[in-house]
């Protein structure tokens, strides 16, 4: 299939081999002409099959046997990811949560709780909406930072097409009770980078790892322990806009 | 001796970050975090040297430290890095 | 004064090699394989069980008769409870966990703010129900 999507502000031309991907971007098709177009092969589905098995033994979970419609998808989003770090922007695996025109992210290992935890916002701000729950982009437009909402949004499939100004990003870990701290972004930088897009190509990393430092020097950073109390919503919000 | 992959070293204010770039980005799934000396060490590492022309180059930034001082300082530093097999031999 | 100090280094491991490929995802038209008495797998729960066909007043299909039911997270697990049911995102399937109880319990550790693997005491579970 061929078509275009926006995302972050960007048009995309996508040429992929199965339709799911088609199906999965509904919400962002557009007929605009696209700033750079990604284009999928067998080989690049292969490799993202030995990605996945590789990141399955990597993090000691069973890997499963994925079929090649989903696999095109990680494909086109990888090529989509590298294409866009020459718009100042970059792939962060996190939950983005949005809340009076401000978006919050939330970012972790897999399975530390960022769905868990989105879902308390999402229960006691009715106004909350996620603008996507697994893969946002961070986009620097005119040296302010944006989230913006991609398809690509985990298992859930959670994800609002739009793009918000980055009040906070806050770091997770599981504790006995709620607390949230600011940090310095050097101190929680290994854990940053380890939970961003890092592209093979020598161009692109260095490119991400710019883009990075950028990211570091204009938003702040905070660490929170939560726990399944749903008062995690609250601590968080409140303790990153604490004045 | 050099180092086993290609890094970018980033300043961070006041210590260092070793990221690893390229096809080597793939094999390494991490990064290091370091003082301003081991990011220096690290650059001289960057090309195929050994432990004396880099004991040299120590010796001839820091005029003021003795040989044994650096001695004591570059061997556990290299021994370190060929333990956690970031360093070709 | 010109004195070298130590050299200090630390060597930080990843929580995952490369972040499109770390999270589970659910493919609903991959995952769903299962016809009566054989095993269903989905990209992050595998078990066994016999299903009916689909009924739209339920929402979607009913799986019963389940054992050997697997989760990869605890994201998953929050969904498993004994005495309850779990409906499959994606193709609206009903699990019905009245007859299960946890059998097995898996403990990993979390993550430092270095971003490595590390224990800070505190021991979280993977639930394993049959």
């Amino acid at each position: 299939m061929i078509f275009n999507i926006s995302v972050a502000g960007i048009n995309i031309g996508i040429e992929s081999i199965y339709d799911a991907v088609y199906e999965m971007c509904s919400k962002y098709i557009t007929d605009s002409e696209p700033d750079f177009v990604v284009s999928v092969t067998g080989s690049d589905i292969d490799f993202e099959r030995q990605k996945s098995i590789s990141e399955a033994k990597y993090e000691g979970r069973p890997c499963y046997n994925y079929a090649p419609e989903y696999l095109e998808t990680l494909a086109v989003y990888r090529k989509i990811a590298t294409g866009l770090l020459y718009y100042e922007a970059f792939l962060m695996h996190g939950s983005a949560v949005a809340l009076d025109g401000k978006a919050y992210v939330f970012t972790a290992p897999s399975g530390v709780g960022k769905t868990t935890h989105t879902g308390f916002w999402l229960a006691k701000y009715p106004d909350a909406f996620v603008i996507n729950g697994d893969k946002p982009i961070i986009r620097f437009i005119n040296d302010r930072v944006f989230v913006c909402g991609t398809p690509w949004s985990g298992k859930e499939q959670i994800n609002t097409n739009a793009i918000l100004p980055l009040k906070a990003v806050c770091v997770l870990f599981r504790g006995e009770e709620n607390l949230i701290e600011p940090i310095e972004f050097k101190r929680i930088f290994p854990l940053v980078l380890g939970q961003i897009y890092r592209p093979s190509d020598r161009t692109a990393a260095e490119k991400t790892l710019s883009l990075l430092k950028k990211f570091g020097e204009s938003v702040e950073f905070y660490t929170m322990n939560c726990n399944l109390d749903p008062d995690a919503a609250r601590v968080a919000k409140e303790g990153m806009n604490y004045e | 001796m050099r180092l086993r992959y290609e890094f970018t070293i980033m300043d961070m204010g006041d210590e260092f970050a070793a990221v690893p770039v390229g096809e080597d980005a793939s094999k390494f799934h991490g990064m290091l975090k370091m003082n301003a000396v081991s990011a220096d060490i690290l650059e001289q590492l960057k090309e195929d040297t050994d432990p004396a022309t880099v004991h040299k180059y120590l010796k001839e930034k820091y005029p003021d430290s003795t040989d044994d001082e650096i001695g004591n300082a570059l061997a556990p530093f290299l021994n370190q890095l060929l333990k956690e097999n970031l360093l070709i031999d | 004064m010109k004195r070298l100090t130590n050299p200090e280094l630390k060597v930080i491991r990843f929580a995952s090699e490369d972040v499109i490929a770390t999270s589970l995802y659910y493919a609903p038209s991959a995952a769903f394989n299962a016809i009566n008495g054989t095993s269903f797998t989905s990209d992050f729960v595998e078990f066994e069980g016999s299903m009916t066909s689909y009924d739209p007043a339920a929402g979607g299909y009913s799986v019963s008769n389940i054992y050997n039911v697997k989760a990869a997270n605890n994201d998953d697990i929050d969904g498993l409870k004994s005495g309850g049911s779990w409906v499959v995102p994606g193709v609206g399937i009903t699990i019905d966990m009245s007859s299960m109880a946890p059998v097995a319990r898996q403990s990993y550790n979390a993550y430092s703010y270095e971003g490595g693997l590390y224990t800070n005491g505190v021991t979280y579970y993977d639930t394993y129900w049959q």
